[in-house]
């Protein structure tokens, strides 16, 4: 039973399985996990890019073994896309072969009158649940054992995207005009993103929990790298994320995030590097930074940022 | 509990914080399931459910560490220290009285434990007299009297900061201050020096009851009545003029002027129409080709196509208009917010773009950045036209809004009113929102009334109020 699952007891439990998935998160996301579990509730995730939302959905399907369904949204992404679409091709075809059928059905019929009623008696065969094509959003609805549904990016989507959404939400259960309501068999763990590039409607916003995963603190950031990049030696780690979180202060375009950070550390265990000095850094400020305008103003404080760390 | 939950929700929507009713449902489901025990893990839930963005949960947590500044456990019997009431150093001690006992007993003077059955389980403070209470010095036990008093003259219905000065009288009324001076005074015609100690120190004491009431009442008032003052503000906001606003109140405008842009660009909705190209439109095609007997002859096709809006927006920024300028250029921003294809030009006598700017930066920096770049120099439509005309002429076509924003005051200069009837010709809509009343249209230096020739829309604005009704206008014009 969804209720049961023993997974899902305590938050402590929680973060302790998230652990063990090499996914270290506070007692916020653990809780939010938590509620959205047991409230049935979706969860909206926002935060800065990178900071790993995404893998959130991930940890939690795989921790607790459901499948992962994605719906990637981007500008234009419709219910064809998102919900589920009718199988034209299937439709058509059948309907060619079964033209020599439909001779015999009306074979004795008395005038048109009796010729069409006895159609009716078919009901509308080719608008059944066997010619629709579900597309991700229905597809969660119909995993017998639920699953863990991410609407990846939703700031992506356009706005009349999330009203589209909000059915799905709250009752957990899609409308096909043609055949009636789906309900979710299981409901589903949703999870959202949204990268904060746009507000998203208030409507969606109170059918969901929200979560805000900021940019991690200097003791969460170690721990994040020791579990992802577990060779990299002790010293280095700290330098790595004291660094990272220094110029995390500065005013840049794009703030480098935990998987820069990441990148980072494997680049630095690439390279055999076991301290961090002015020129390994130098050169590999790319791997962080992200736009020239940034790796120029770094670099120019380089000896600044260098040696306060010293200190 | 849950009547404690729903003053809270009452505290936050004060605070601006939008909440709705399925969500404080949601808020009891939370703490129902992790129970009120653990204070952290009560304040994730709650914040997961009530508060929804970034500025939200700003304001959730300055709430909820006012709301539920005290905890619970604190309230344990072991807390419980009688104070020897004739104690004499403590004449003078006596307004260091709360800090003290936060420190020996580890617990905060709060009085917003309002608890009946954390009460009901001490019992005593609620039958004793308010001088035990305050000889016993138990700060515990004088909160919950605090909280109890406040709760029975309903301290929560504040509306106004008039209210203040009653309410605390008679909270401390309600805790029978009248007993206790009745009491004082019959200490005092006592002759006994003893008695008149007492006296004495009670008087202090009643004193020090005075300011914590005090403090207890300011603090209903700020997480209680607030509300009112923030619709007040926003009512005034609309309804000043945009040059005289405090630079405080920027932030609301904001919210305001955002409000409309998007007003404005909703109605540039999407459309759907009939192509000869695009993705099959496999169920039109078979349901009109029933009568070809199923044979795909006429094929239909789909395509959306959105309706782009091409915004041109531009925006004076010389000194002659300094004082709206930085409201015409958060309504830019705001636009530009909304309608990510608006182009945005600024000029004082030489025109550029500026949408790149608007891109990259927040609000503030933007138009620091825009300030700073284009508003040197004294006002000149007519180059300003021209640098526009040379730029963009040829993408201006009979979809393309163009709004300008400005005063039309040209220093006498050429007015090249020539070059704003290409771009009337061409566009779709001119539209002129101006900072000065009509009245002022054509005095001095103004060209506004050979402008506005060649606008379909020419109007005066200065007030939140007024570019409300421009944007209400617009939008019947078009529907």
């Amino acid at each position: 039973m969804h209720e049961a699952s023993p997974l899902m007891t305590s938050i402590e439990d929680i973060q302790r399985g998230f652990d063990a998935q090499g996914y270290i998160c506070n007692t916020q996301i653990a809780t939010a996990i938590y509620l959205a579990w047991h409230l049935h509730k979706p969860i909206l995730v926002e935060g800065p890019p990178g900071v790993g939302k995404t893998e959130l959905a991930k940890t939690v399907a795989h921790y607790l073994s459901l499948p992962l369904i994605r719906l990637q949204c981007y500008e234009g992404l419709d219910e064809s896309k998102a919900l589920y679409e009718w199988k034209y091709g299937k439709q058509l075809l059948y309907t060619q072969v079964l033209k020599e059928k439909l001779g015999d059905i009306l074979n004795g019929a008395q005038g048109l009158k009796e010729s069409m009623s006895r159609l009716h008696n078919f009901g509308d065969v080719f608008y059944s649940p066997e010619f629709i094509e579900p597309r991700p959003l229905l597809k969660a609805m119909q995993e017998p054992n639920g699953s863990v549904l991410l609407i990846d990016e939703l700031d992506k989507a356009d706005y009349e995207f999330e009203s589209l959404l909000l059915e799905i939400l709250s009752d957990y259960q899609i409308s096909v005009p043609e055949i009636g309501t789906i309900v979710a068999q299981e409901k589903p763990i949703v999870i959202l993103t949204s990268n904060n590039t746009r507000e998203i409607s208030d409507a969606l916003k109170r059918r969901c929990l929200h979560l805000y995963i900021p940019f991690p603190d200097a003791a969460l950031e170690q721990r994040i790298i020791e579990s992802r990049v577990p060779e990299l030696g002790i010293q280095l780690r700290e330098q790595l994320v004291d660094f990272i979180q220094q110029i995390r202060q500065r005013d840049l375009k794009k703030l480098p995030a935990v998987s820069e950070t990441i990148d980072w550390a494997r680049t630095l265990l690439l390279l055999h590097a076991d301290t961090l000095d002015r020129d390994i850094v130098r050169n590999t400020l790319n791997v962080i930074l992200k736009f020239q305008d940034d790796i120029e103003n770094i670099e120019a404080e380089l000896p600044a940022l260098m040696a306060k760390k010293r200190s | 509990m849950d009547r404690k939950l729903v003053d809270f929700i009452r505290v936050l929507r004060n605070a601006d914080v939008r909440v709705s009713t399925s969500e404080s449902i949601d808020a009891m489901h939370a703490a129902a399931l992790l129970g009120y025990h653990n204070r952290e893990l009560l304040k994730q839930a709650l914040s997961s459910t009530l508060a929804k963005s970034e500025a939200e949960k700003e304001s959730f947590n300055y709430c909820f560490e006012h709301f539920f500044s005290a905890d619970t456990p604190s309230l344990s019997q072991d807390s419980v220290e009688q104070w020897p009431a004739a104690n004499k150093n403590d004449l003078s001690a006596s307004d260091d009285m709360p800090s003290d006992t936060i420190v020996d007993n580890t617990t905060s003077f709060e009085p917003d434990i309002s608890l009946q059955s954390d009460t009901s389980e001490h019992g005593s403070p609620v039958e004793a007299s308010l001088a035990n209470l305050l000889m016993a010095n138990n700060s515990n036990d004088i909160a919950i009297a605090m909280a109890q008093a406040g709760e029975a003259i309903k301290v929560n219905n504040m509306q106004v900061f008039t209210q203040k000065g009653p309410y605390s009288w008679r909270m401390l009324k309600q805790m029978g201050m009248d007993e206790l001076q009745e009491t004082i005074r019959a200490l005092e015609q006592n002759r006994d020096p003893a008695q008149h100690r007492i006296a004495h120190e009670l008087t202090e004491r009643l004193n020090w009851l005075r300011e914590q009431v005090r403090d207890f009442v300011e603090k209903k008032y700020l997480l209680f009545a607030s509300q009112s003052r923030q619709k007040l503000r926003e009512e005034v906001l609309k309804k000043a003029r945009l040059s005289s606003l405090d630079r405080l109140y920027h932030r609301d405008m904001q919210l305001l002027v955002k409000k409309m842009a998007k007003k404005l660009a909703s109605q540039h909705a999407r459309r759907k129409r009939v192509f000869k190209k695009g993705q099959l439109n496999a169920g039109k095609t078979i349901a009109r080709n029933i009568s070809n007997d199923g044979i795909m002859f006429d094929t239909h096709w789909k395509s959306k196509r959105r309706d782009r809006p091409k915004v041109f927006a531009i925006c004076d920024v010389s000194g002659s208009v300094a004082l709206y300028s930085r409201f015409l250029l958060m309504l830019l921003y705001s636009l530009h917010e909304v309608l990510p294809k608006v182009r945005a030009f600024a000029f004082s006598n030489t025109l550029g773009e500026v949408s790149n700017v608007f891109a990259q930066y927040s609000i503030e920096k933007a138009i620091e950045l825009v300030n700073a770049q284009w508003s040197m120099g004294s006002t000149d439509y007519g180059q300003a036209f021209e640098d526009f005309s040379s730029l963009c002429l040829d993408s201006i076509d009979n979809h393309s809004t163009i709004i300008i924003l400005g005063d039309a005051r040209n220093n006498y200069g050429d007015a090249k009113a020539q070059l704003l009837k290409t771009l009337y010709e061409r566009s779709q809509r001119v539209i002129w929102i101006n900072p000065e009343s009509k009245s002022m249209w054509g005095g001095g230096d103004s060209e506004m009334p050979r402008y506005a020739a060649y606008c379909h829309d020419a109007s005066s604005c200065n007030t939140l109020g007024q570019l409300e009704n421009i944007v209400e206008r617009l939008l019947r014009q078009t529907s």
